[in-house]
């Protein structure tokens, strides 16, 4: 299943009880990770004491901000799908808080990645990751519980709400998403009247798939949705989403690369890596699976006479010199190169080096001449 | 085990799921798919290429040929089509070099649907006199009068390199540096458009029941979509003049590319105002060619591709480029560029051009014959 849109599969009705139980308005698909956000009114100390379903899906604990403004948020560990018309119950340890639910799902997801809470008094509730995300992209959803005198809060820019509670004097719960677009830490916000919050981030890494096995489909065989799963959506999955790494160099300044050096080139930016290849620190993808290949990358240079070079090299070692051309010193210059190369999962790594033959500089000054790197499984 | 037959996915009504029809259709597909036709080979030989002819390049190293399209004994410049379909073909060639002053290039060359052998143009770059110049090039093939290796009529692709330097040259056998070719099927030839891109949903659990109209959305369509995804190729035919620019702009002027549309099974492209959009989202492998026909004072040209899509620049338009190179004074000079991008439905790409030159002469670009600007755009991925 792709990873997808995140959407509500219901909200509760405030109100200070020990219980709360929110009917499904919209049904999640076996596999869909659910997600519990919770809101109450300060001062109780009262906490979640459990949450479960009428399908069955055992849930946990996540994160939460205890003061000034209490959120929790709680995850289900298993992908049961949840009906229309079923149930979710958030138990409290007392009755004397207001409580506000919503519960969401997200399709194609795994496993959590990032998870903070934060809190204060202030007009702009804020929470960030708090380190670099995994893969990329990933899903982030975003508590926040605002008390009643911050207003209606409004959203920032890039993030889509999908849910907000509130009714009366009670306090307001938003729940946001956003699919990211890089490693790099994100930070949801919204704006209110200066009052008492808390907010929660969560990020969720995309499912990935093995490439495909073929399917025998045994005759006199009584299959279960689980072996229509393996045997369909799995394989023919794979050969949907596919498997692949796109990087780019966008840092100010460039890249210095020395003259008749091979200099691997400092990849900065994931654009995409749901199967977390990609090592920041060394600059190289690591392939998941065994296969084919193909690799292409580029980069331009700020405007030199030179000969360059766009280089792939495979685990450090095998260098393929694919691409050369001659640039000249008053336009900016640039190579690319394509290849299809046999790879040993988790074993052979993959960079882009440049090579030149004076000293230059990558061009990093534009969209559209970052240095890049991509990674494309191909075949078995 | 016997080699993959294209699935014919059939229409699912009420009753039985039988396990032989399943095999059929996804079985069969995921077979096809998981190691799809394909050929890589590379030379090791130094084969020498005599001035201003485009010449085959022979492959002796077969490094993947899973349906025997290709033998090193016979015929070794070639890669025999074996399975209809369209084929993706991208190859380098690099020149050793020892003097003289002119252009060095690679093209795909091949007979499609038993027709007429012709070449199609990547790099076309200037020698340099103290190094390897690499030239790159991609071209889609239809690969439609298949199944018999080196039979008459039966189409091919193969490694076309040139050079005009007025003698003969090798082509470089360095263990890094070596003529390469890799060719690959990227689609059939026809098929059922237009299609979602598949959801691929969990099964439904009791006491949901499997429908066929779940079945339909999920096997037949789904197989009908992987195996005949979006597929686009144009080669410009109609006259433009390319003025220089005295610097790489960050929207580069559009190929005006005409009616030269090779392929285009979602009907994704405007012929008026050259321009494509994604019908579907997913990740596109996306490659250009301009070619251009220099004035004396020409100094750089390139090829970028210009992409319109809230995925990059904030949705502001802009051209990726390739990177621009040395040109040779009035010369046939080209360039390319490529990338895998992800676009949204409705996102455009169009091919754009680039030269310099010192006294702000036009350049001609080539609407005709091997050096036609290329667009071609492949659907890779969701």
């Amino acid at each position: 299943m792709p990873f997808g849109t995140p959407y509500l599969l219901g909200s509760g009705t405030p109100a200070a009880t020990a219980a709360i139980i929110v009917t499904v308005t919209t049904a999640s698909l076996a596999g869909d990770i659910i997600s519990v956000h919770i809101g109450q009114s300060s001062g109780s100390g009262e906490t979640v004491a459990s949450v479960t379903d009428s399908a069955g899906n055992s849930y946990g604990p996540i994160t939460s901000q205890s003061t000034p403004q209490p959120a929790a948020f709680w995850q289900a560990s298993t992908g049961t799908a949840l009906p229309a018309g079923g149930t979710v119950t958030v138990t409290f340890t007392g009755a004397a808080s207001t409580k506000l639910i919503a519960v969401t799902g997200v399709p194609g997801g795994a496993l959590l990645d990032q998870v903070n809470p934060a809190g204060g008094t202030s007009a702009t509730p804020s929470v960030s990751t708090p380190a670099a995300m995994a893969a990329v992209p990933e899903i982030a959803l975003a508590t926040f519980c605002s008390a009643n005198g911050g207003g209606s809060p409004a959203l920032a820019a890039g993030w889509t709400s999908l849910a907000l509670v509130h009714t009366g004097t009670t306090p307001y719960l938003q729940v946001a998403w956003k699919k990211t677009v890089s490693q790099a830490v994100i930070t949801a916000s919204e704006t209110i009247t200066s009052a008492a919050w808390g907010a929660l981030i969560t990020t969720i890494v995309p499912a990935t798939l093995p490439p495909p096995q073929i399917p025998v489909f045994p005759a006199g065989f009584g299959p279960l949705p689980a072996d229509f799963n393996n045997w369909v959506q799995a394989t023919l999955g794979f050969c949907t989403a596919g498997l692949l790494l796109r990087a780019e160099q966008q840092a100010g300044g460039g890249q210095a690369i020395t003259a008749s050096t091979f200099t691997s080139i400092t990849y900065d930016t994931v654009l995409e890596d749901p199967y977390q290849g990609w090592d920041p620190v060394n600059h190289k993808y690591v392939v998941p699976y065994t296969g084919w290949y193909e690799i292409t990358m580029g980069y331009s240079i700020v405007s030199a006479s030179a000969t360059i070079e766009a280089v792939p090299i495979i685990s450090g070692t095998t260098r393929y010199e694919l691409s050369e051309l001659t640039c000249v010193s008053n336009t900016l210059g640039g190579a690319g190169a394509s290849l299809v190369v046999p790879l040993i999962g988790g074993i052979d790594s993959v960079r882009g080096q440049a090579w030149s033959s004076a000293n230059v500089t990558t061009d990093t000054t534009a969209a559209g001449r970052f240095p890049w790197l991509e990674v494309t499984y191909i075949s078995q | 085990m016997p080699l993959p037959v294209l699935p014919a996915p059939v229409t699912w009504s009420a009753g039985v799921i039988p396990a032989p029809q399943l095999r059929a259709d996804v079985s069969d597909c995921v077979a096809l798919l998981r190691s799809r036709p394909m050929f890589v080979g590379q030379q090791t030989t130094g084969q020498s290429i005599a001035t201003s002819a485009e010449t085959a390049v022979t492959l002796d190293a077969e490094l993947f040929d899973n349906w025997n399209g290709h033998q090193v004994s016979t015929a070794s410049s070639k890669y025999f089509g074996m399975f209809a379909g369209w084929y993706l073909a991208e190859g380098s060639v690099p020149l050793s070099f020892t003097g003289g002053t002119n252009t060095m290039s690679a093209l795909i060359g091949g007979v499609q649907n038993a027709g007429t052998a012709t070449n199609f143009g990547g790099q076309r770059l200037a020698n340099d006199s103290g190094r390897q110049t690499v030239a790159t090039a991609a071209k889609l093939m239809k690969m439609q009068q298949v199944g018999t290796f080196n039979g008459a009529g039966n189409d091919y692709v193969q490694l076309i390199a040139y050079q005009g330097t007025g003698s003969s040259q090798t082509l470089s056998s360095d263990a890094t540096k070596f003529p390469y070719l890799h060719v690959r099927w990227v689609s059939a030839l026809s098929g059922t458009q237009p299609l979602a891109v598949p959801a691929n949903p969990a099964w439904p659990p009791p006491p949901s029941y499997i429908t066929s109209s779940f079945l339909n959305a999920n096997i037949r369509d789904t197989i009908r979509f992987l195996v005949y995804p979006p597929v686009f190729e144009c080669a410009q035919n109609s006259a433009q003049s390319l003025a220089s620019a005295t610097s790489v702009p960050a929207t580069g002027t559009t190929i005006t590319m005409g009616s030269g549309v090779v392929v285009d099974n979602y009907g994704a492209y405007s012929t008026s105002t050259s321009t494509w959009t994604a019908p579907v989202a997913g990740v596109y492998y996306c490659y250009g060619v301009v070619g251009l026909t220099v004035g004396a004072n020409t100094v750089s040209m390139g090829a970028g591709l210009t992409v319109s899509s809230a995925n990059y620049n904030n949705g502001t338009a802009f051209t990726i480029w390739g990177g621009t190179m040395n040109t040779l004074a009035s010369a046939v000079q080209a360039n390319n560029v490529r990338r895998r991008l992800r676009l949204n439905a409705g996102d455009t790409i169009k091919l754009a051009g680039f030269q310099r030159d010192s006294t702000s002469a036009a350049a001609t670009v080539n609407n005709s014959g091997d050096w036609q600007p290329r667009l071609i755009i492949v659907w890779e991925a969701a």
